[in-house]
């Protein structure tokens, strides 16, 4: 079960997210005739609407409720208990914590990526670039069992690394490293973008003005990246919380260890739990929701986001 | 506002294997405004980018006022650049743009937070932005981030003001009103200013001096009279305005026009090829006989327009509209004494 559900298009200007902006009187579109939400270029603009919606109910809202149903046949109470076993908070924990870390240093790395395929621009960074997309590619179970093969007691990295005493296949580490393979692309893709269609001129402009690389980097380049980057740590850390394939051949799923939360679900559910499977679900889907959410309210005050609704 | 001349000497620079910029001498004293021409291509902005700092790859010397800047990285070398596109930090408030270059400063330099403050609201004003302290660049128009770029070059205190095609994207009235208010403010604040531009009218209007490059080479420096008057070569005069242009032969002394030999004008020039070159309102019309046809003519303010047709090719003159008219059909001789005659290098 993957949450990395993308925030539901907003097609064309609807009535709640056209604001007229203060003291800016060019650019306020005359009214359309008969549309009542000013003119937009799509022909078709109630068939596009109406297919959106329908589209968003039935796939994406209609299971998420029926999700949201389901683990109430037995009782509040019951609900609780199911969710505060020892079992499964550990669970909940595990994939909440190692998928935010996991996001933060894909966003570290991500950036480090985009950043050489889109300035440095190696020998061969064509190459870099289509190769990133690669876990995108790789059925996730296929990553897994390369990774647990790797990372193993005899693999080519988890045998040096088990001579320096450090073990990381079936340990939390091995999570870590699973969740970081399936989420960098998300963070090079949402980023390079930006990086490539920031103009040059920007730094020039820094330099002559006195600034060091070091300023150039944190006060320029970077406050112009971090709505994608921001993105891309939201994109990574969704697909970190529901990754399930590349993580149980690597995490070794001890109970309270390394069982992560959507591996509980099957438990669950093949114990014929259905409504503690849904439990779980139900909390991961809330979590998921809200971190979601908080992000893109903390990409819309970033500075670069501002006056970014209005057209240049 | 300290300001100090610039000298250029012996300036090459490659890119790749192609020279971009060759062998440029130029020496801008303290408080001038050159003005930097040439067609699309000629290293008009190379050169500037150059003297900023921008383009590392360059042989010769490069001085700002008493300091020899060859070496010295563009951040040290005290520039204030204002980029075609304005280059503005679109995350940051119009009056954050403007303080960024004080805010840079390592903290010794740097002045105190309320001195900033202070500064960014003086040359708002000075810009007349002040309005649009809080704006986001994404929300002013073209001519107003444009000041708001000449701000944030200003803030600096910088040796020298370089504009690279500042008006290009403005529309014709507000370049007009915001080149003659710029030239105000150079004067003003004391500036040493160099400005790219391929419009040579801007150029005449708002310069002391005009350099015109062709090929990233100079071909000639003066002020805009000197470079009407006496230009060096038929380049340099059909640059600078709307021009006829003639091959001719120089014999004895006089260089005859091919197809109009009756209009021959004494020269001091060697035996050979030459191109005469004219402006349409230099070229005298004379009614009657002559080897010219009027095709069109058609009274403009103070001129009247024609085209003349010699032997198959068709010109443009420009006559004063009290003279007597020459109606379509009409013959006439062409007179070219007052135009410039340059000799063809064999």
């Amino acid at each position: 079960m993957t949450l990395a559900s993308p925030a539901p298009p907003r097609p064309g200007p609807l009535a709640t997210s056209f604001e007229p902006v203060p003291g800016r009187p060019r650019h306020v579109p005359p009214a359309g005739p008969g549309k009542g939400h000013g003119p937009t270029v799509i022909p078709g603009y109630r068939l596009s609407l109406g297919i959106t919606i329908a589209w968003v109910s039935l796939l994406v809202l209609l299971p998420l409720a029926a999700l949201a149903a389901r683990p109430w046949e037995h009782g509040a109470g019951w609900l609780w208990h199911s969710l505060t076993q020892e079992r499964a908070l550990a669970a909940l924990r595990l994939s909440f914590g190692t998928a935010f870390l996991a996001a933060s240093l894909c966003t570290v790395a991500g950036l480090l990526l985009a950043w050489t395929i889109a300035r440095v621009r190696p020998a061969g960074w064509r190459l870099l670039d289509a190769i990133i997309d690669l876990p995108f590619a790789l059925p996730t179970a296929v990553a897994g069992i390369t990774l647990a093969t790797l990372y193993g007691r005899h693999g080519w990295v988890g045998a040096p690394l088990a001579g320096a005493g450090i073990k990381v296949a079936y340990t939390q580490a091995g999570i870590m490293i699973a969740l970081v393979f399936v989420g960098l692309p998300f963070v090079v893709r949402s980023t390079l973008p930006v990086l490539n269609d920031l103009p040059h001129e920007l730094e020039e402009a820094a330099q002559t003005l006195g600034a060091r690389p070091g300023q150039i980097a944190l006060r320029v380049l970077l406050p112009a990246i971090l709505p994608a980057l921001v993105t891309g740590f939201g994109l990574a850390f969704a697909r970190g919380v529901g990754e399930y394939g590349s993580v149980i051949f690597i995490a070794g799923n001890r109970p309270l260890v390394s069982e992560i939360a959507p591996l509980l679900i099957v438990i669950r559910l093949q114990q014929f739990d259905y409504a503690g499977a849904a439990a779980i679900g139900l909390v991961m889907l809330l979590g998921a929701a809200l971190i979601l959410v908080a992000l893109s309210l903390v990409r819309a005050l970033l500075p670069a986001m501002a006056g970014a609704r209005q057209p240049l | 506002m300290q300001a100090s001349g610039v000298e250029l000497a012996g300036i090459n620079c490659l890119f790749g294997q192609t020279p971009a910029i060759r062998d440029i001498d130029l020496m801008v004293p303290k408080g001038e405004f050159l003005a930097l021409v040439g067609p699309s291509g000629a290293g008009k902005t190379t050169l500037l980018r150059v003297i900023a700092g921008l383009e590392p790859g360059y042989t010769g010397r490069l001085s700002i006022g008493t300091r020899d800047v060859t070496r010295v990285p563009a951040r040290e070398r005290n520039i204030g650049f204002v980029f075609q596109s304005y280059a503005l930090f679109g995350h940051m408030s119009v009056k954050e743009n403007v303080a960024f270059g004080l805010r840079v400063r390592p903290w010794r330099r740097r002045p105190a937070r309320h001195v900033i403050a202070q500064r960014v609201r003086e040359l708002l004003e000075l810009v007349q932005v002040a309005h649009l302290a809080n704006r986001r660049p994404g929300q002013l128009s073209g001519g107003q981030r444009q000041r708001v770029a000449l701000a944030r070059a200003l803030a600096i205190e910088p040796e020298l003001l370089l504009l690279d095609e500042p008006f290009g994207a403005l529309d014709p009235l507000v370049r007009k009103d915001i080149r003659s208010w710029l030239r105000g403010l150079h004067d003003r604040l004391g500036l040493t200013s160099i400005l790219v531009t391929h419009d040579q009218g801007e150029a005449i209007e708002v310069a002391d001096r005009i350099a015109l490059l062709r090929d990233g080479a100079l071909e000639q420096v003066g002020t805009p009279e000197q470079l009407d008057r006496h230009p060096v070569n038929a380049f340099v005069h059909q640059f600078l305005g709307e021009s006829v242009r003639f091959e001719a032969t120089v014999r004895d002394g006089r260089a005859i026009p091919h197809l109009l030999e009756a209009s021959a004008i004494p020269v001091a020039l060697p035996d050979g090829p030459a191109v005469i070159s004219i402006r349409p309102y230099e070229i005298g019309l004379r009614g009657g006989e002559g080897a010219g046809t009027v095709l069109f003519a058609r009274r403009i303010g103070a001129f009247t327009r024609y085209e003349i047709d010699i032997s198959g090719r068709v010109i443009e003159a420009l006559a004063p509209a009290i003279d007597v008219p020459l109606s379509p059909g009409a013959r006439c001789t062409l007179d070219l004494s007052r135009a410039h005659v340059f000799g063809v290098a064999a």
